[in-house]
């Protein structure tokens, strides 16, 4: 469905903000994860055609976007990270206007996403007093209208409390069947449920693009629990990557991510997505270094 | 029913601007201004005087006049007060949603256009039924709607297409999308005046489908038909003794009609580069935030001279020093020079020139640092909502205390810009020295109360320029000598301004205590 061929973006001489990526993408939720300035937005914006790559080819169902951008904006759903609202429009005819730009004439359309997002009892308030969480569902309500083959949204659960973030959470994986959902973040549990693919983007390149399964099974044998003494685990945080710790009863209870066994006492654990990441991504930076 | 997508779209641009608290604004301002312009004739003035004689205020006359004034207002005016959308989309983020939808620019550029221009009309509409009110109330015979209705058209709508025009292409090319293109149309202005220097004294010519103001069309036809050149449009002094003058009905022949359509045609020709060069929102073209203002050509010069602002930190560390709202004024003046270097040059050159300059020179240097600090007080009014931190910036003493720290820097500013004149004329003219502490009151307050009700710098500077050259212009009306340019304030219009000034604060801390 979409393919990314050698995609570079160059601001000015020296900074790639996206380098080289390549990956192919079908239906499902694709979580495209990286830390901040990873590149993701800038990725997505290309995928969006607001932004052109600087080198390399975006392809959807066989045509270049680039050249033919109108051949994805048909068929695109697009959520920026920003989103905002204008302060003098309802929900409604905030959604009146953009299925306007969309070309979509059926009033029914606009009722029923409103309905999917839950906002029709709120569609004919402003959508300026709405919270962060009700917005995002709104942006995602107008990245629908055209009933879109590609999703694309970036940072969506940003700022958003827990009950948002896991109301959010469900209505992409419900959208992400028979779509191309690709949903950025830095934040893994986002997409840990939901996501049936993961693009790990670091300093503007693809690092890695396999299933979350996959992810697991690598980092198998590199995470573990130990229990330490508090005296110890100073001199224990100084060789292996602590995870997490926690104070307990004078003891400290340890996840840490290290290739072989860390500590005498140490066991081996069940890595969480965010934690198979982490131990990746280390020894990565233990290879190089 | 409506299905179009041009026509929807253009809907959602008309209720966009209608909603906003700037055009309740503006369709007061410009009652205001047509409730001034017809005056009553047993003062003495009119609205159109012929050689000394008062023009009865018929459909006609009243229709030419007040379009004229209108034309005159509206033309600079109506493109600072249409433009911006972009700008709001930008800082929204709904900019990048839009382009990335299937819309081509050619639609997304024609409705903004179209929402832009029936909103200009609508503003032009209450501009006639407050004449109409006026007619009522001090007119010479009746009402004809379809004689107001043709001056209207002819002469407003080919301004309204070409302002429009203007805001939609200068919001469509990145580089005119700053202060760059606010100074480009003002220059446009002041070039399409004195497009009737240049013309045929029969107005006709290639230059007259560059009349978009209509401004002289309007003297052509008029002269043509009084025969005279002795003719003067606004608040006019007239002879009591002479016979007044009755105009026929119908002003505009055949071939003006033609001229000007032909005109209102040329106007919307900017939008063709306005389709070819929207930037779509594209992050590589445009932003919202600060890649955006460092290519205006104010922003390079702030930015070279960016070492002057650390002359600044001391009034920073004063300021942190000084208790209560001096201290806040003074953080806020300086906040002011700090993010604009170039206003430090600026104060320092005009605190020099108004020691050394022979007293003929002052007015112009005070014109001069009138409009350089008019133009400061647009931005400084808005500054925290543009930056997004309005709220923050309320934080230390709440919505209030940030007006009159934003008032009383500005004042401060305006007095340093002026400083060394003032002191000067306080000593050697003294109601000329009130008249520019009453001008720069107004000023302020006028500054600080549009920023708040319309949350955009345009609305207060698209009035500020206009006012500025009318003043200029208007030599010996006590009224129109804002700051002391002429000499001609009296202690009574002085303290008008002076009160006005605080009256605008006034109603900004009313409005302040909703928040």
């Amino acid at each position: 469905m979409l393919e990314l061929r050698g995609v570079t973006k160059q601001f000015g001489k020296e900074v790639k903000a996206v380098d080289g990526v390549t990956l192919s993408l079908g239906q499902g939720v694709v979580g495209l994860i990286g830390h901040n300035g990873a590149g993701k937005s800038t990725l997505m914006g290309m995928i969006a055609t607001l932004t052109r790559p600087s080198a390399g080819q975006i392809l959807f169902d066989g045509a270049d976007i680039v050249r033919s951008p109108g051949a994805i904006r048909n068929r695109l759903g697009y959520l920026p990270q920003d989103f905002g609202v204008y302060p003098n429009l309802s929900a409604l005819e905030f959604m009146q206007y953009f299925a306007a730009l969309k070309g979509v004439r059926d009033p029914a359309r606009i009722r029923h996403l409103l309905e999917l997002v839950n906002l029709h009892e709120q569609a004919d308030r402003p959508a300026a007093a709405f919270s962060g969480g009700m917005r995002r569902r709104l942006g995602i309500a107008q990245a629908l209208l055209n009933d879109p083959d590609i999703l694309v949204v970036d940072e969506p659960t940003a700022g958003l409390d827990p009950e948002e973030r896991l109301r959010f959470r469900n209505l992409l994986g419900e959208l992400g069947q028979g779509k191309l959902v690709i949903l950025s973040t830095h934040i893994v549990s986002d997409v840990e449920s939901i996501a049936t693919e993961l693009a790990i983007m670091r300093a503007g390149r693809l690092v890695a693009h396999e299933t979350p399964d996959a992810i697991l099974r690598c980092a198998r044998g590199q995470v573990w629990t130990a229990n330490v003494l508090e005296p110890d685990y100073a001199a224990l945080r100084e060789r292996v990557h602590v995870l997490q710790a926690q104070r307990q009863d004078g003891r400290m209870q340890l996840r840490i991510a290290h290739p072989e066994l860390p500590c005498l006492g140490a066991r081996e654990a069940e890595p969480t997505l965010e934690e198979a990441l982490m131990a990746q991504r280390y020894a990565v930076q233990d290879k190089a270094a | 029913m409506m299905t179009h997508p041009l026509l929807l779209l253009a809907a959602n641009e008309m209720r966009l601007r209608l909603r906003r608290l700037s055009t309740l604004v503006a369709v007061l301002a410009v009652a205001a201004v047509t409730w001034a312009m017809i005056p009553e004739t047993s003062g003495g003035s009119a609205l159109l005087v012929v050689n000394d004689a008062r023009v009865l205020y018929t459909s006609s006359a009243l229709a030419i006049g007040s379009a004229t004034m209108a034309s005159l207002l509206f033309s600079l005016a109506a493109f600072y007060l249409a433009r911006g959308r972009t700008g709001e989309d930008l800082r929204s983020g709904i900019g990048g949603v839009i382009g990335a939808t299937p819309s081509g620019n050619a639609l997304l550029v024609v409705s903004r256009w179209l929402g832009a221009v029936a909103w200009l009309v609508l503003l032009l509409g209450a501009f006639m039924l407050t004449t109409f009110a006026c007619h009522l109330l001090r007119g010479d015979g009746p009402i004809q709607p379809l004689v107001y209705l043709q001056t209207y058209a002819l002469m407003l709508l080919p301004m309204a297409f070409f302002a429009a025009s203007c805001a939609v292409l200068f919001d469509s090319w990145s580089p005119l999308m700053g202060k760059g293109g606010d100074l480009l149309y003002f220059c446009l202005w002041i070039a399409q005046l004195s497009i009737g220097a240049s013309m045929a004294k029969d107005g006709s010519g290639p230059l007259a489908l560059l009349d978009f103001s209509g401004l002289t069309s309007a003297m052509v036809g008029l002269r043509g038909q009084l025969d005279t050149t002795s003719l003067g449009i606004g608040m006019m002094t007239f002879d009591a003794a002479l016979q007044p003058i009755e105009l026929t009905q119908w002003l505009w022949s055949g071939a003006m009609v033609r001229e000007r359509m032909l005109c209102a045609l040329v106007a919307v020709l900017p939008l063709l580069p306005a389709v070819l060069l929207f930037h779509r929102f594209s992050p590589d073209r445009v932003k919202a935030g600060k890649a955006r203002r460092r290519r205006s050509p104010l922003a390079l010069l702030n930015g070279w001279l960016r070492p002057l602002a650390r002359k600044v930190q001391p009034v920073m560390r004063l300021a942190a020093r000084a208790q209560g709202l001096a201290g806040g004024v003074l953080a806020d003046a300086g906040l002011v020079l700090m993010t604009a270097p170039s206003a430090i040059l600026a104060i320092a050159l005009c605190l020099g020139a108004g020691m050394v300059l022979p007293s003929s020179a002052l007015p112009g240097l005070v014109a001069g640092a009138v409009a350089f600090w008019g133009i400061l007080c647009s931005e400084s009014a808005t500054r925290d909502i543009e930056a997004g931190c309005d709220a923050l910036s309320a934080v230390p003493g709440g919505a209030q205390a940030r007006l009159l720290r934003q008032w009383g820097a500005a004042l401060l500013l305006g007095f340093l810009f002026t400083g060394s004149v003032l002191l000067r004329w306080s000593f050697t003219e003294p109601v000329r020295a009130f008249a520019l502490v009453g001008g720069l009151v107004a000023l302020s307050g006028c500054a600080v109360l549009s920023g708040l009700l319309s949350r955009t710098p345009r609305l207060f500077l698209g009035l500020f320029l206009f006012g500025l050259y009318v003043a200029i212009q208007a030599k010996g009306i006590p009224m129109m000598d804002a700051v002391g340019f002429h000499g001609a304030a009296t202690v009574g219009s002085a303290a008008t301004f002076l009160l006005a000034g605080l009256a605008a604060v006034a109603a900004g801390l009313a409005w302040s205590r909703r928040d």
